[in-house]
């Protein structure tokens, strides 16, 4: 299976904590609020587009909202594909970290 | 779902997230930048929100362009290649479509930088929406007539006393002004005299010198480049003397050349104040002689400015006589609207125009007709392309998108090729219409709005029906090889061949008609010889009133010179008008006519056939008393019951007041050319007049007259150039336009021909074709050669028959339009439309021929054996 790049991993584990409500307002303030990173709409669908494609998420039209000048929200869901990609990511992950302790690092290592 | 909310972030700015986002993701995006607008406006007001909607329309732009517009553009590269491909395949179709499609194009883009010349006469100036020339109406008893000029005290007086007016200039027209350098000497046209105002009032750009010097002192002219080149060969000539009529001016300045397309074309420019010239012309309100300009100021009502001078003249302020009526002409519409007493120059004709954009639109009609026809008659066989197309999953839309994709590819490839013909072509095509083109003519924005127009219609046009045709085939029933041969749209494709046709045959048939005007012109008997006649115009520096029994006897003193005679004009020339009526009868109108100052020996020489009266016309024996001579058209006007009757009066001329007997009457003839009516004219004995030397000569030994003229002349007038010219070379230039018109409806014509013929061509190939197997059956079963010739030619006789029936009346309607405008026309003959029709019929055939002898010939064996 393909590697999940740094930022969609990024924007599946947003969706999937957002649950119901991931649409694009909510899912760039929650990454700007997780990493500090501020997304413009531009790139942000963007690569919702490009995990959509890839089958990790899919698009649902929610009811319009006075709101939003009367325009439908875009929900995103995670699939199964994109559940499985999130779990093998944090399996790479935690092996990854797993027995290695940061602050066990000499910084004298440093030649 | 219409919101009713006062936080609607800026339109504009949503408009413009919208040009750039994903048609998919539009609306989304757009819904979280209101929702986050809202939500910003709450916390922090609508001035902050909406600098941050701004500024997030940029921000925004990376990232939708990375996203959108690389797969936009991928796709489009897939189009190209597509399109490439399928050009590429068929390469003899692409070739037609690209030859006839690039042919019309050249075609309309030579006749789009025509009429955006023509269109954009004197648009050069800073000011050009605010300049106007002044026109007066003048309305009297006796006398009915619109001039371009005016008084020269009222330019001036209208600067100082209406605060619309920001400047005015008035321009003196002279001709035939002799200047002399240091041996050169010639007869210059365009000598201006001119308020300094006319500097800021028109564009001058200033080689040397400069506004402040011009008109400084009194004796200065300003030249142009063209000018300083001719007399003094390029060096700065500011300081030098030239002699203008025999008097000294400075040279001050030297300005660029008159543009082509102005109707103002100076190359000496001399001051209106200069004291030589005659101090009436300052004070006399009554001639229309300046030429007026003025610049109103910024948001002038330009009937309000009328009626304000209007107002003075009625108070009598602005002293012009009778109830005259001034008008303000924009100095834009002065070339193509408008044909006034005293036009600076010779104004064009828009019905020109109007005929050529007509052209260019039937040749692209031709040309777009034949890429209709192709595509859809070889939609037989990109119905299958369609149909596995679909199979695989292409939708209707990608479909669309490919036909366009490559029908626009080659409209664009014909563009190129259109372009590349233009470039070649445009000396050819300045000369026909006697304009120096510059490249400024050929390239900018109006023609290149023009062609991006005509090339994206056709493109779209070209493409749609084939493009909305092919794709809507059912990829089962175009697979299972239901679809029978391009059957669907052979009606179409008749129509479209009968419709090329006849825009064929009507532009044959007018170029017909043009020619037959303009040869019927020429060969028309005029009522006089022009054959043999040598013409010397008798300038400024040289005069003959007083001896010009001496000059005509030093003329006739050779042997091939058979006879001499002056006048004050010659036929073809402008002549002179004025008043004429009954002597001593008090009530009598006066009548206004042409008059031709003539000697003695006028009417002998031009061969004018008298049927009335004597063709003596002494010289005056004291200042009042004359003879007249009149033409037929005078006897009518007066009403005298016979030209004998005429012999009987005496008449009062407008010209001096002199006055006496009629002594005969001449039979009409075409003194003004054959476009305009005859009118009645007085010939009259007056030397002061006299202008024109016209010797009969035998041109066999015409290089030894000429040379003897020239000594003569040299005799006679020492210093003085000598110019001359052949009348009936004159009279053939009088026609030259409509000569040229002709010949360029006639090259268009001819094109529009082979583009029809290209079409005519390929789809004969394609009918060839799809009858293969219908000929080879019929072959075997014992048709001949000439059945299956007929069975092909069959169909293009009914095409063109019916093509000849549509337009017949409508060439017909056209040319009778046309001929209208000429006083001695030509009647509209039925054999010019058979000619036409036949013609075009021989050149259909023949094309079609090589297909058809093809077919006709072909064993049916090669045909039949995978049956």
């Amino acid at each position: 299976m393909r590697e999940l790049s740094k930022a969609e991993e990024t924007f599946l584990i947003t969706i999937g904590r957002l649950r119901e409500n991931a649409y694009g307002v909510s899912i760039r303030d929650k990454i700007a609020e997780l990493t500090g990173k501020v997304y413009t709409y531009g790139t942000l669908y963007g690569l919702l587009d490009q995990l959509v494609n890839r089958g990790y998420a899919l698009k649902l039209e929610g009811a319009p909202t006075s709101e939003r000048g009367g325009r439908r929200k875009l929900y995103y869901r995670l699939t199964r594909e994109g559940i499985e990609a999130l779990k093998a990511s944090y399996q790479v992950q935690q092996s990854l970290w797993s027995g290695f302790d940061l602050s066990s690092i000499d910084e004298g290592l440093k030649i | 779902m219409k919101k009713i909310r006062s936080d609607n972030p800026p339109r504009i700015a949503e408009k413009f997230i919208s040009l750039f986002a994903h048609y998919q993701n539009r609306p989304y995006i757009l819904g979280d930048l209101d929702e986050d607008f809202s939500g910003k406006c709450r916390e922090k007001g609508r001035f902050f929100a909406s600098l941050w909607y701004w500024s997030n329309c940029f921000l925004i732009l990376p990232g939708l362009l990375k996203f959108n517009l690389l797969w936009r553009f991928f796709m489009l590269r897939n189009y190209i290649i597509t399109a490439f491909r399928s050009i590429m395949r068929h390469k003899g179709i692409s070739l037609i479509n690209i030859l006839g499609l690039g042919i019309a194009f050249a075609c309309s883009l030579l006749i789009i930088i025509y009429i955006n010349f023509e269109t954009g006469y004197d648009n050069y100036h800073r000011n050009v929406d605010r300049i106007y020339r002044v026109g007066i109406d003048i309305d009297t008893p006796d006398f009915k007539r619109t001039f371009s000029r005016i008084s020269f005290p009222l330019g001036p007086y209208l600067k100082e006393n209406f605060p619309q007016v920001e400047a005015s200039g008035r321009l003196w027209q002279r001709s035939n002004v002799l200047v002399q350098y240091e041996g050169k000497s010639f007869y210059e046209d365009r000598f201006y005299y001119a308020d300094k105002d006319i500097f800021s009032i028109f564009s001058f750009s200033f080689i040397y010198g400069n506004t402040t010097e011009v008109f400084r002192d009194p004796g200065t002219v300003v030249i142009t480049e063209s000018i300083s080149g001719k007399y003094f060969g390029g060096e700065d000539p500011t300081g030098k003397v030239i002699s203008v009529n025999g008097n000294d001016f400075i040279v001050s300045a030297v300005v660029n050349n008159a543009p082509e397309n102005t109707h103002f074309k100076y190359n000496f420019i001399v001051s209106l104040n200069e004291p030589a010239l005659p101090k009436w012309i300052h004070t006399n309100w009554k001639t229309t002689m300046a030429s007026t300009y003025v610049v109103l100021k910024e948001g002038t009502n330009r009937e309000a400015f009328i009626s304000g001078i209007m107002n003075k003249v009625l108070e009598g302020v602005v002293d012009s006589g009778d109830t005259n009526n001034y008008f303000l002409q924009p100095i834009r519409d002065i070339h193509l609207h408008s044909n006034l007493s005293g036009e600076l120059e010779s104004p064009g004709d828009p019905l020109y125009l109007y005929i050529f954009a007509i052209i260019a639109g039937l040749i692209l009609i031709i040309a777009n007709i034949n890429f209709i026809n192709i595509s859809t008659a070889r939609s037989a066989n990109r119905a299958k392309e369609v149909g596995v197309r679909k199979v695989i999953g292409a939708n209707r839309k990608q479909l669309v998108s490919q036909f366009l994709g490559e029908s626009f590819i080659i409209t664009i490839i014909a563009l190129i090729v259109a372009w590349s013909i233009v470039f070649l072509s445009r000396d050819y095509f300045g000369e026909l219409l006697g304009i120096r083109f510059t490249s400024g003519d050929f390239i900018n924005i109006n023609v290149a709005l023009s062609l991006a127009v005509i090339v994206f219609l056709s493109g779209f046009a070209a493409g749609s029906y084939p493009a909305i045709f092919l794709s809507s085939f059912k990829p089962i029933s175009v697979l299972k090889g239901k679809l029978r041969s391009g059957a669907k749209g052979s009606s179409l494709r008749r129509i479209m061949v009968i419709c090329q046709f006849s825009i064929s045959i009507i532009l044959v048939a007018s170029t017909l008609v043009v020619f037959r005007q303009v040869s019927y012109m020429k060969n028309e008997k005029l009522g006089f010889s022009k054959e043999q006649k040598l013409v010397i115009p008798v300038r400024r520096g040289a005069d003959i009133s007083d001896n010009y029994e001496m000059v005509k006897k030093e003329f006739t003193g050779f042997a091939g010179i058979y006879s001499a005679s002056v006048s004050s004009g010659v036929p073809g020339r402008t002549t002179q008008g004025a008043n004429i009526k009954l002597l001593n009868v008090e009530d009598d109108k006066s009548q206004w006519m042409h008059y031709m100052f003539v000697d003695n020996d006028f009417i002998s020489a031009f061969e004018l056939e008298l049927i009335a009266g004597s063709s003596e016309l002494k010289a005056p024996l004291d200042e009042s008393k004359t003879t007249f001579i009149l033409n037929e058209t005078t006897v009518k006007l007066f009403r005298w019951h016979s030209p004998e009757e005429a012999l009987t009066k005496n008449l009062w001329s407008g010209y001096g007041g002199r006055h006496g007997p009629v002594v005969g009457v001449v039979k009409d003839f075409h003194f003004r050319g054959l476009q305009q009516q005859i009118g009645p004219v007085i010939l009259n004995n007056y030397p002061e007049m006299f202008r024109y030397i016209t010797l009969t000569v035998d041109t066999a030994n015409l290089k030894e007259i000429l040379l003897f003229v020239g000594e003569t002349w040299q005799k006679l007038f020492p210093g003085i150039p000598l110019e001359y010219y052949f009348l009936d070379d004159m009279f053939d230039n009088l026609y030259r336009s409509e000569e040229k018109t002709g010949t360029l409806i006639g090259t268009f014509t001819l094109l529009g021909l082979i583009i029809a013929c290209l079409g005519l061509f390929s789809l004969a190939s394609f009918i060839a074709d799809q009858r293969n197997k219908e000929i080879a059956i019929r072959k075997v079963h014992g048709a001949s050669f000439a059945d299956i010739a007929f069975l092909q030619y069959k169909d293009i006789l009914k095409w063109i028959l019916i093509s000849n029936l549509i337009a017949w009346p409508v060439s017909y309607y056209a040319a009778e339009n046309w001929l209208e405008n000429y006083a001695n026309r030509i009647g509209i003959d039925v054999w010019l439309f058979a000619v036409s029709g036949l013609a075009t019929l021989v050149i259909a055939l023949l094309t079609i021929s090589y297909h058809t002898v093809k077919v006709a010939s072909s064993n049916p064996v090669n045909s039949l054996r995978y049956e």
